[in-house]
C-alpha cells in the first residue's frame, strides 16, 4: 500500500511536469504555462513542507500520492490541446480533491465536507463536461475556434461553462463547499486554495472566444456578489482558518470580476500572487497567535482627522498615477479603486501607531501600490488580451461601493440594528454543521482512526 | 411537558445567589483553560480530587465518557511486551483484594494452584472490562439530536464569537454579554423565527434565565447542578476557556442561561420530562452481571487449562468476586505504575565528598533537565541541582523594548515586584524601542489591509510576490531563513548589554530571606563552586500555537531566562551575602552566580549576560561553556533517537544541524517531546539519582535534611512545585487516555482562535489539553499514563507532618491521585504512604529489577 502510494506520488508528479514541459516549449503557450508552473511550484512546496508536517501521521502517503494527481489534473487542465483534455484534467482534479477531503478522518465534518463537495462538483463538473459535449456535437475542432459556435448553442455553452468556473472558485451560490474543506489537514488548504480554486480563470479564458454574453453576465454578477458577502464574512470570523477561507471566496470573486469585465491579464497576475499569498498563510497559520495582550493604542480623535486626510490623498495619488499611466482606458481601470482602497487602509493602519517610523512605513504602503499601478497598466498594455464578450466596467465600480458599504455595515460604526442584522448573517455564512463529537475513540484521535464506528 | 407539574405552593424560584451556586457546584467538573500565550499545565481532573480515584474514575466516565485507565486490552499488550510482570500484578492485587489471601494455595482438578495466579489468569484472560459511556446528557442530546446538533453548533459559533477576535469587534463583546447577547441573538436570522421571538423576551438577568430553565425541566438542588453539568459538559472546551475569565466578558453564569433558553425554545414542545439518572437506567446497553461474571469464570478456568467439578466451579466464582470486574483495570494500572516506579526508584549511594567541584548548575525541576544535567556532569567537573525554574522569585519582568510586562512565575502566584531590563547605554535602549515599534506598526499596517472590506485584493496580489519566495525558502532553508530574519532584527533593532535591577525591586532584607531560602530549598548551603549556573528553560519553535507548553510552566508559559538573571543578580549582591552570613550560609567570595538558559529544543545552553561575569572567572566560564557544548552533542543525540524523522546514528555535525533545524522549521510538529514519558517526581540529593539514566521522565528536585532544619523548605516542595508536576502529569495522562476530550487532536486540524485556543477543522468545540504530537505518534500512544510517583528522601515523620497539614496534599495522598514513597536516609526501605499510615512496600526485595537503559525504558511501543 505504501510503496503503491509512493509510486503513484512520482508517477503522476512526472505526468504533471510532463503536461508543463508540452505547454510551455511545444505549445508556448503562456496562460497554460502559468498555471502549470504555478500547480507545480506550490504542490511541490508544499509536499516538502508536509513530510514534516506529517511526519508520523498515518494519513500522510495517502496526502503525498493524491495531491500528486491533483497536481496532475490541474496541469492537464492547464496544458489542455482540446475540450476533451481539458474536461479529463478537471473531473480528475475534482477527484483529487473530494479523495484529499477524506483525509479529515472519520469525523463528522469531513462527512458534512464530503457531502457539500460532492454536490457542487456534481453540478460543476457535469456542467463543465455538458458544455464539452455541446461543443464537439458542433463542427468546432479547437478551442480557438470557439467563436463559430452561435446562436443558441453559444448560450447554452456559455451558461455551462459559467456554472463550472463558478463552482471552482466557490461562488455564490455555489460557495457551500470551500469553508467545509477546512475539515481536511492543513496542507490540503494550502494546495486548494492556491492551485485549484482558481482554475476557473483558465477555464474562462480558454472558452473567451465564444461569443456568449451569458458567461461574463453570470460570471461577473456571481463574483460581485462574493466579493461583498464573503469579503464581511471573513471579517467577522474569529479563527484563523475561517478568515482564509473566507478570503479565499472573496479573492476568487475578484477574480472572476475581473474575467468577466475583460481585464484578462489582471485576471491572470491575481491568480498568481494570491496563489503564492494565500499557500504561505495557511502554512503559517500556526503562527495566528495575537502574542500578549498590550495597552490599545491611543486612538485620539485630532488625529483621526490628519490620518484620514492623508490616506485620502495617498489613495488620490495611485489614482492619478493610475490616469498618467492610461489604466482607465482598459476594462482594468475599473478595478483601480480596489488598490486605491489598499493604499487608503495601509495609510490610516500604518498612521496609528507611534513614531517617525509609521510615517515611512505609510510612504513605504503609497510607493508600493504606486510602483503595483504601473505594473498593472504595463502588463495591460503588454498583453492587450482582448478576449470575447465582456460585462461592463461599472459592475466592478458597483461592488467596490457595495463592499465598503458591507465593511462599515459590521464595522462599530454602523447603527447597532443594522450591525446586529448584518454581523450576525455574515457570521452564519457558509458555516456547516459542528456537533459536538463525544462518541470517540479512547487510544487515539479521532481523525486517526481507521475503522468506521 | 407531560407529566403534571407539581402543586405550586412547594416551590419558590430561586434566588440569584443561589443559582450562582450552583452554577459554580456544577463547574467543579471542569479545569479552567488557560490562553494560549500562557499555555500551561492544567490538571484536567482537579475537580474531582475530593473523590477517592475509583469513585472518581465512575463519575467522570459518567460525565465525561472517558477513562482514567487504559483499555484492559492495552494492558494486555503490555504484559506481553514485558511493561508489567507478575510481580507487579501480584503488589497491585495485594491492595485491592482482602477477602482472600493471595498466597493461599487451591486444589482444583488434582493441582495446586496460587490465588495470585488465578487473579493473574482473570486479568489476562477474562472478558474485557467494558469501556466507560457517558450518561448525563442535556435533554436536547437525549430528546432530539437533531436539534441538539443545531443548538450546539450555534453556541460553538458563539463561543468563539464571544471569546476570539474577528476583524470587525463582535456586537456581542460590547457591554453586559447577556444583554448583547439578547439583543443580537434576536436579531441572528441564522436562528428560527421562534427562537428569536423568544430570545428577545427572555428573563432581564441570565439567573433568572437559568431560574426559568430549572422551573421547565422541574429540577432542584442536585439534579439542578446535574442539569448545568450536562450543559456544561455538552461543550466542555468553551466552557472551559469561559469558566478561565482571562478572554472576554462572558461568565459561566452567561453562558449556561444561554444554553438553557436556547434549549427550552427551540426544543419540540412535547419534549418528555428530563431527569439526570434516567439515561443510566434506561439504556439500550443492559448488562447481566451474573452472566458476565459466569463467563469471567469460565475464562479463568479455561486460562488456567482446568475441568472443574461443579464445587470447584463455585470457589472459583467466590474467589473473583473478591476482585469487582471494575476493579480489575485499577489492578493493572497500579501495576504498570509499580513497574515503572522501579524503574526509576532512587538507590542506595552513601554521601562521599567530592571535593570542590569546577561549577554547579542550577536547572528546572522539568523532566527535561534531567538529560542535560546527566550530560552536563559526565562532561566535566560539574555538580548539578534541581529547583523550580523561576529560581522562587514571583516577579514581573518588563524588557527593554518596552513591551507588555509579563508575570514570570507560577500563574497562581502574583507577581512580588517587577523587574526590569535596562541598560547605561540608554541610546541603545532607545533605538531598541525605536526598533519594537516600527515592527508593530508595520504588523499591524500589514494586518489592517489584509483584514478590512476591499483593502485585501490588491494587497493579496502584491504581497504574493514576497511570501511565495519565502514559503520556499523557509521549507527548504528554514534554518538559513530564520537566521536571515534574525540578522535583520538586530540591524533594525541591535540588542545592548542589559541588566535586571532586582536590588531596586526587592530590599535588602526581602533579597536576604528569599537567597536564604531558596539556598535551604535546593539544598545548597556549603561547598559553593567558583562558578554557579543558575539555568533557565525555555524552547524555540516556529509556527506552534502551542509553544508556551514548551516553555518553563513554574515561569507561566514563558520563558526562564528574567528569573535566573534576576536570581544571579541578588546572588551576587554583595550586601545580600553579609545578610546571609548572619543566617549560617557563607558564600565565598570567589564563588560568582551566572544566569544561563536552556533551549529544550537545541539543547543549547546560553550565557544570558557574559558581560556580567568578571574577567576573574573568564577560564572558569569557558571551562562550562565547553562542557556544556559536549553535553549539547550528548543530551541532543539521545533525544533524536526517540524524535519522529530525525537521521539514524547521526554524527556530531548532523546532531547540531538537526537540532537547530527543528528549532526554526515551520513545518515542524514534533520539536521535542516536552514533558512526555514523565512518571515520578524525585525530591532527594542528585548522589541517589546521578549516574542513571532517568530518560527524562522525572522531576528531580534536590533536597538535604540537614539544609533544612526546621522543614519548611520540604513544606514549600511538597505544597508548590510537586502539585504542579501533579498537574503536568494530570494532564499529559488526560491527553494520552482520551485524546478526543481531554486532548486537542492532530495539530494539522488546527484552527487558532484568538489567543483563547485551537478549534479541529472548521469549527466545533475548543480543544483543551495536548496535540496528539505532543503524546504519540500515528495511532500509538507514546506518553505512558500513570499517576505521578513521588519519592522523598527526608524524616518520615517530617514527611507525615507537612501531608497532614496541607489539605491539597493530604487529598491527594488519601484518595490516591499520586503515590508518596519516603525513606529517611539511603540506607532505609522506601514507606508508602496511604490513608492508614506508612506501608513499607516490597520495592527492594522485589525481583531486582535491572538498572533500566535507555532503551528500556524509551521503548515505548
Amino acid at each position: 500500500m505504501r510503496s503503491a502510494s509512493v509510486a503513484a506520488t512520482w508517477i503522476a508528479f512526472a505526468l504533471a511536469a510532463a503536461s508543463l514541459v508540452l505547454a510551455a516549449a511545444y505549445a508556448s503557450d503562456v496562460v497554460g504555462s502559468i498555471f502549470a508552473t504555478l500547480a507545480l511550484g506550490v504542490t511541490g512546496t508544499v509536499q516538502l513542507w508536509s513530510i514534516r508536517h506529517l511526519e508520523g501521521d498515518p494519513r500522510a502517503t495517502r496526502f503525498f500520492a493524491l495531491s500528486s494527481v491533483l497536481a496532475s489534473g490541474l496541469t492537464v487542465t492547464a496544458a489542455a490541446p482540446n475540450a476533451i483534455v481539458l474536461a479529463i484534467g478537471w473531473v480528475v482534479a475534482s477527484a483529487a480533491v473530494i479523495a484529499l477531503i477524506t483525509l479529515g478522518g472519520r469525523t463528522t465534518q469531513t462527512r458534512v465536507a464530503l457531502r457539500r463537495t460532492l454536490v457542487a462538483f456534481g453540478i460543476g463538473d457535469i456542467a463543465l463536461v455538458a458544455a464539452v459535449v455541446t461543443v464537439t456535437a458542433t463542427p468546432v475542432t479547437s478551442l480557438n475556434e470557439l467563436g463559430a459556435v452561435g446562436g443558441a448553442p453559444a448560450l447554452v455553452v456559455g451558461i455551462l461553462v459559467a456554472i463550472a468556473a463558478i463552482t471552482r472558485a466557490a461562488s455564490v451560490p455555489l460557495h457551500g463547499w470551500l469553508p467545509a474543506t477546512l475539515a481536511a489537514p492543513t496542507p490540503v488548504s494550502a494546495i486548494l486554495h492556491a492551485g485549484f480554486v482558481n482554475a476557473g480563470a483558465l477555464l474562462l479564458v480558454r472558452f473567451a472566444p465564444l461569443e456568449a454574453w451569458t458567461t461574463p453576465v453570470i460570471v461577473g454578477i456571481a463574483g460581485g456578489l462574493t466579493v461583498v458577502i464573503a469579503g464581511s464574512a471573513m471579517l467577522t470570523r474569529p479563527d484563523v482558518k475561517g478568515r482564509l477561507v473566507h478570503s479565499t471566496a472573496a479573492q476568487m470573486g475578484f477574480m472572476l470580476l475581473a474575467c468577466a469585465i475583460g481585464a484578462w491579464p489582471l485576471a491572470l497576475l491575481h491568480v498568481v500572487g494570491h496563489a503564492l499569498y494565500k499557500s504561505y498563510r495557511f502554512l503559517a497559520a500556526g503562527s495566528a497567535l495575537l502574542g500578549e495582550p498590550s495597552p490599545s493604542r491611543a486612538q485620539d480623535a485630532d488625529t483621526r482627522v490628519l490620518r484620514s486626510g492623508v490616506a485620502s490623498a495617498a489613495a488620490a495619488i495611485v489614482v492619478v498615477i493610475a490616469l498618467i499611466a492610461d489604466s482607465f482606458s482598459h476594462p482594468g481601470g475599473a478595478l483601480v479603486p480596489f488598490i486605491a482602497a489598499t493604499v487608503w487602509i495601509g495609510v490610516w493602519a500604518a498612521t496609528g501607531g507611534r513614531g517617525r517610523s509609521r510615517w515611512v512605513i505609510a510612504a513605504g504602503v503609497s510607493g508600493v501600490a504606486s510602483g503595483y499601478v504601473l505594473l498593472w497598466a504595463a502588463v495591460e498594455n503588454a498583453f492587450p488580451l482582448a478576449l470575447g464578450a465582456a460585462a461592463s466596467p461599472w459592475l466592478a465600480v458597483c461592488v467596490f461601493v457595495t463592499a465598503v458599504l458591507a465593511g462599515l455595515a459590521v464595522s462599530p460604526a454602523a447603527p447597532t440594528a443594522i450591525r446586529d442584522y448584518v454581523y450576525g448573517a455574515a457570521s452564519g455564512w457558509g458555516t456547516s454543521p459542528a456537533p459536538p463529537s463525544h462518541a470517540a475513540s479512547l487510544t487515539e484521535p479521532v481523525e486517526y482512526e481507521r475503522s468506521s464506528r | 411537558m407531560t407529566i403534571s407539574p407539581l402543586p405550586p405552593t412547594e416551590k419558590t424560584p430561586p434566588r440569584a445567589v443561589d443559582v450562582r451556586g450552583l452554577v459554580i457546584a456544577a463547574a467543579q467538573a471542569l479545569a479552567p483553560q488557560y490562553p494560549l500565550h500562557r499555555f500551561i499545565a492544567r490538571n484536567p481532573y482537579a475537580g474531582y480530587e475530593d473523590l477517592p480515584w475509583d469513585i472518581a474514575r465512575e463519575r467522570i466516565a459518567a460525565e465525561h465518557g472517558t477513562s482514567l485507565v487504559r483499555p484492559e486490552s492495552a494492558y494486555r499488550d503490555l504484559y506481553a511486551a514485558g511493561g508489567v510482570n507478575d510481580a507487579d500484578l501480584t503488589d497491585a492485587l495485594g491492595t485491592l483484594v482482602h477477602d482472600v489471601s493471595l498466597d493461599r494455595v487451591v486444589r482444583w482438578s488434582g493441582r495446586d494452584i496460587r490465588v495470585a495466579d488465578v487473579f493473574i489468569a482473570d486479568l489476562l484472560a477474562s472478558p474485557e472490562a467494558p469501556l466507560p459511556r457517558r450518561t448525563l446528557l442535556t435533554p436536547a442530546e437525549r430528546f432530539a439530536p437533531r436539534v441538539h446538533t443545531k443548538i450546539e453548533t450555534y453556541l460553538a459559533r458563539l463561543g468563539a464569537r464571544s471569546l476570539g477576535h474577528a476583524p470587525a469587534p463582535d456586537p456581542l463583546t460590547a457591554g453586559r454579554f447577556w444583554d448583547a447577547w439578547r439583543r443580537s441573538a434576536g436579531r441572528d436570522l441564522t436562528l428560527p423565527v421562534r427562537v428569536r421571538r423568544g430570545v428577545r423576551i427572555a428573563a432581564e438577568s441570565p439567573e433568572e434565565a437559568i431560574a426559568t430553565a430549572f422551573e421547565h425541566w422541574e429540577v432542584v438542588g442536585d439534579d439542578a447542578v446535574a442539569l448545568l453539568r450536562a450543559h456544561l459538559l455538552s461543550l466542555p472546551g468553551w466552557a472551559a476557556a469561559i469558566a478561565d475569565g482571562s478572554s472576554g466578558a462572558v461568565t459561566l453564569t452567561d453562558w449556561l442561561a444561554a444554553r438553557v433558553t436556547l434549549e427550552l425554545l427551540w426544543l419540540p414542545s412535547d419534549t418528555p420530562a428530563w431527569h439526570p439518572n434516567a439515561a443510566a437506567t434506561t439504556a439500550a446497553a443492559v448488562v447481566f452481571p451474573a452472566e458476565r461474571h459466569a463467563e469471567r469464570v469460565a475464562a479463568v478456568a479455561d486460562s488456567l487449562a482446568l475441568t472443574l467439578a461443579d464445587a470447584e466451579r463455585a470457589e472459583l466464582s467466590r474467589i473473583l468476586h473478591a476482585l469487582p470486574e471494575s476493579c480489575r483495570l485499577e489492578a493493572w494500572h497500579a501495576a504498570a505504575e509499580r513497574h515503572l516506579a522501579l524503574l526509576v526508584s532512587p538507590r542506595s549511594r552513601p554521601r562521599a565528598d567530592r571535593g570542590r567541584p569546577a561549577s554547579q548548575v542550577v536547572m528546572c525541576i522539568d523532566p527535561r533537565s534531567e538529560g542535560m544535567r546527566r550530560h552536563l556532569e559526565a562532561s566535566g567537573d560539574i555538580e548539578t541541582f534541581g529547583f523550580a525554574g523561576f529560581f522562587a522569585l514571583a516577579i514581573a519582568f518588563q524588557d527593554a523594548a518596552g513591551g507588555p510586562a509579563i508575570a514570570s512565575c507560577p500563574v497562581l502566584v502574583a507577581p512580588r515586584a517587577r523587574v526590569h531590563e535596562g541598560s547605561a547605554d540608554q541610546a541603545a535602549i532607545e533605538r531598541l524601542r525605536r526598533g519594537a515599534v516600527t515592527a508593530r506598526t508595520a504588523h499591524d499596517t500589514l494586518e489592517g489591509v489584509a483584514e478590512s472590506a476591499a483593502s485585501p485584493f490588491a494587497y493579496a496580489e502584491i504581497a504574493g510576490w514576497a511570501t511565495g519566495p519565502a514559503s520556499v525558502a523557509r521549507t527548504i532553508a528554514p534554518v538559513t531563513t530564520a537566521r536571515v530574519a534574525r540578522n535583520l532584527r538586530e540591524i533594525v533593532a541591535p540588542r545592548p548589554a542589559t541588566r535586571l535591577d532586582p536590588d531596586v525591586a526587592f530590599a535588602l532584607d526581602e533579597r536576604i530571606a528569599y537567597a536564604e531560602s531558596a539556598l535551604r530549598m535546593m539544598g545548597l548551603v556549603n561547598g559553593f563552586a567558583r562558578l554557579v549556573v543558575l539555568c533557565g528553560h525555555g524552547a524555540t519553535v516556529a509556527n506552534n500555537p502551542f509553544a508556551a507548553a514548551l516553555q518553563c510552566g513554574a515561569c507561566g508559559g514563558h520563558e526562564g531566562s528574567p528569573n535566573a538573571r534576576a536570581a544571579a543578580a541578588v546572588f551576587n549582591d554583595p550586601e545580600t551575602r553579609r545578610g546571609l552570613d548572619g543566617r549560617g550560609i557563607h558564600i565565598p567570595a570567589d564563588t560568582v552566580f551566572v544566569a544561563a538558559q536552556h533551549d529544550t529544543v537545541t539543547d543549547r545552553i546560553t550565557i544570558l549576560e557574559p558581560w556580567s561575569v568578571p574577567a576573574t572567572h573568564a577560564a572558569d566560564l569557558a571551562a562550562f561553556e565547553d562542557a556544556a557544548a559536549r553535553a549539547r552533542i550528548g543530551s541532543g543525540r539521545e533525544r533524536l533517537a526517540e524524535l519522529p524523522g530525525a537521521p539514524a546514528n547521526p554524527t556530531d555535525d548532523v546532531v547540531l544541524a538537526e537540532l537547530e533545524r527543528r528549532g526554526a522549521d515551520w513545518a515542524q510538529v514534533y520539536p521535542e517531546w516536552g514533558l512526555c514519558g514523565n512518571v515520578a517526581m524525585i525530591v532527594a540529593p542528585r548522589r541517589v539519582t546521578a549516574e542513571r539514566n532517568l530518560a527524562r521522565r522525572v522531576f528531580l528536585h534536590s533536597y538535604e535534611t540537614d539544609a533544612d532544619p526546621d522543614g519548611s523548605a520540604l513544606e514549600t516542595i511538597l505544597t508548590a512545585p510537586m502539585i504542579v508536576a501533579q498537574w503536568i502529569n494530570a494532564q499529559y495522562s488526560a491527553s494520552t487516555l482520551s485524546p478526543n476530550r481531554f486532548g486537542a487532536g492532530s495539530k494539522t486540524l488546527h484552527n487558532v482562535v484568538g489567543n483563547v485556543g485551537v478549534v479541529s477543522g472548521y469549527g466545533g468545540d475548543l480543544r483543551t489539553g495536548l496535540a496528539w504530537q505532543s503524546v504519540g505518534v500515528g495511532h500509538g500512544a507514546r506518553h505512558e499514563p500513570v499517576r505521578l510517583q513521588v519519592f522523598v528522601q527526608a524524616p518520615l515523620e517530617r514527611v507525615g507532618e507537612i501531608v497532614s497539614r496541607s489539605h491539597v496534599v493530604r487529598q491527594l495522598v488519601d484518595n490516591r491521585w499520586i503515590t508518596l514513597r519516603a525513606r529517611a536516609d539511603d540506607d532505609t526501605d522506601w514507606a508508602t504512604l496511604t490513608r492508614y499510615g506508612w506501608r513499607t512496600q516490597p520495592l527492594s526485595d522485589a525481583p531486582s529489577p535491572t538498572e533500566p537503559t535507555p532503551k528500556e525504558t524509551t521503548a515505548w511501543n
